[in-house]
């Protein structure tokens, strides 16, 4: 194989990456970072990171596994370098990219849509959180999701069962 | 211990599985955490803005990925160019340096003749010309010798200091000589220190 060939085979991945698991782990760090502009700022930072460590990937094989532990750790390091920003509704939309004014029904549905899912993720613990996007997004197993958070299976299983008991507070009994 | 953890992990595994995945039966437990699951997934997509794709077509993040990725390029292809000019500059004034002194070499071969062990002060420069020196030109003193050069010292050094050795020469002849005799002065200087350098 010549290094063309190789060149092409990369760019082929690169694609396929974007296009099978660009979705998953832009929803995957949008919930995670509660920022539009963030999460699309760390999605392509991940997507540059899974690139220049692609030799790695091929080791280990399971593509959107290893593209969302990088999104993971991303958002880790997000959290730890600024304060969790918890948006109101006038900083959301001034965040989104559409006009509100263009399409006002839609901006308010998805402003109220995104307040609510805003308000139930600060009610889950950061591992819970992590625990359940992963499983949401990457549909990974409980022993790939407590590998990538470096815990016990056990303790990933724990954090799970407790924030599906949460969101059934907040989501199933408080629904009329 | 490890049979609970395993009917936990199964338990978990059907209650979060996709919503288009075939369900089992499920205790009543399991049945309402499956069912707050799902409305967490309604939710997470219902928020997702419409410019998010939804999965399987992000055809919007390769094409700013491709952005990225052309701005990087460009960035490089400047850093290229501009090292590119750096170097290639450096040559070209090599380049010119040595066809000045090949053009002054051949000047000096067939203009009027110095001679030899004369060092062309301003007085006997003047003199040559049948011009009377002034008295402050022939109070100037002879240019310094130029330093002995080193196999150890960088071209860059020689070249350097031959032209701060033209300069001085230069401010002590400007008013005596002519053009053509400080280049033919200059030109001797420079030989002489290129062949004490043996370069």
């Amino acid at each position: 194989m010549t290094a063309a060939d190789g060149d092409a085979q990369d760019r082929d991945l690169f694609a396929v990456w974007v296009h099978e698991h660009g979705g998953a782990v832009r929803g995957f760090l949008r919930a995670r970072v509660q920022s539009p502009e963030a999460a699309d700022d760390l999605s392509q930072e991940a997507f540059r990171r899974a690139w220049a460590a692609r030799r790695r990937y091929r080791e280990q094989g399971n593509a959107r596994a290893y593209l969302l532990r990088i999104a993971d750790r991303l958002a880790r390091d997000h959290h730890r370098a600024r304060k969790p920003v918890n948006l109101d509704e006038s900083g959301w939309q001034r965040h989104e990219p559409f006009s509100p004014a263009a399409e006002p029904s839609r901006a308010a549905v998805l402003a109220e849509e995104i307040q609510k899912l805003n308000s139930v993720m600060t009610q889950l613990s950061p591992l819970q959180q992590r625990v359940l996007l992963l499983r949401y997004y990457g549909q990974l197993s409980f022993a790939e999701i407590a590998e990538i958070m470096g815990c016990p299976l056990n303790t990933a299983l724990s954090h799970c069962r407790r924030g599906l008991e949460t969101l059934r507070k907040l989501l199933v009994e408080k629904e009329p | 211990m490890n049979d609970d953890l395993t009917g936990l992990e199964q338990m978990l595994e059907q209650t979060t599985a996709p919503s288009d995945a075939p369900q089992r039966d499920l205790d009543p437990e399991s049945e309402s955490l499956r069912e707050a699951w799902l409305a967490f997934g309604r939710l997470l997509q219902a928020a997702q803005p419409r410019d998010s794709v939804p999965l399987g077509d992000s055809v919007p993040l390769l094409r700013r990925s491709s952005a990225r990725q052309n701005r990087h390029s460009l960035l490089g292809s400047r850093q290229a160019v501009a090292h590119a000019s750096k170097k290639y500059g450096l040559v070209a004034a090599a380049l010119a340096a040595s066809l000045l002194i090949a053009l002054n070499v051949f000047r000096t071969w067939n203009g009027p003749a110095t001679p030899a062990g004369v060092v062309p002060t301003a007085g006997n420069v003047a003199a040559a010309k049948g011009a009377k020196p002034s008295t402050a030109l022939a109070q100037t003193p002879a240019p310094p010798a130029a330093n002995d050069l080193r196999w150890d010292d960088s071209f860059d050094q020689q070249i350097a200091e031959a032209g701060q050795e033209m300069t001085l020469a230069q401010s002590d002849l400007a008013h005596a000589v002519d053009a053509g005799d400080l280049l033919r002065y200059q030109l001797r200087q420079t030989e002489q220190d290129f062949e004490k350098s043996k370069l």
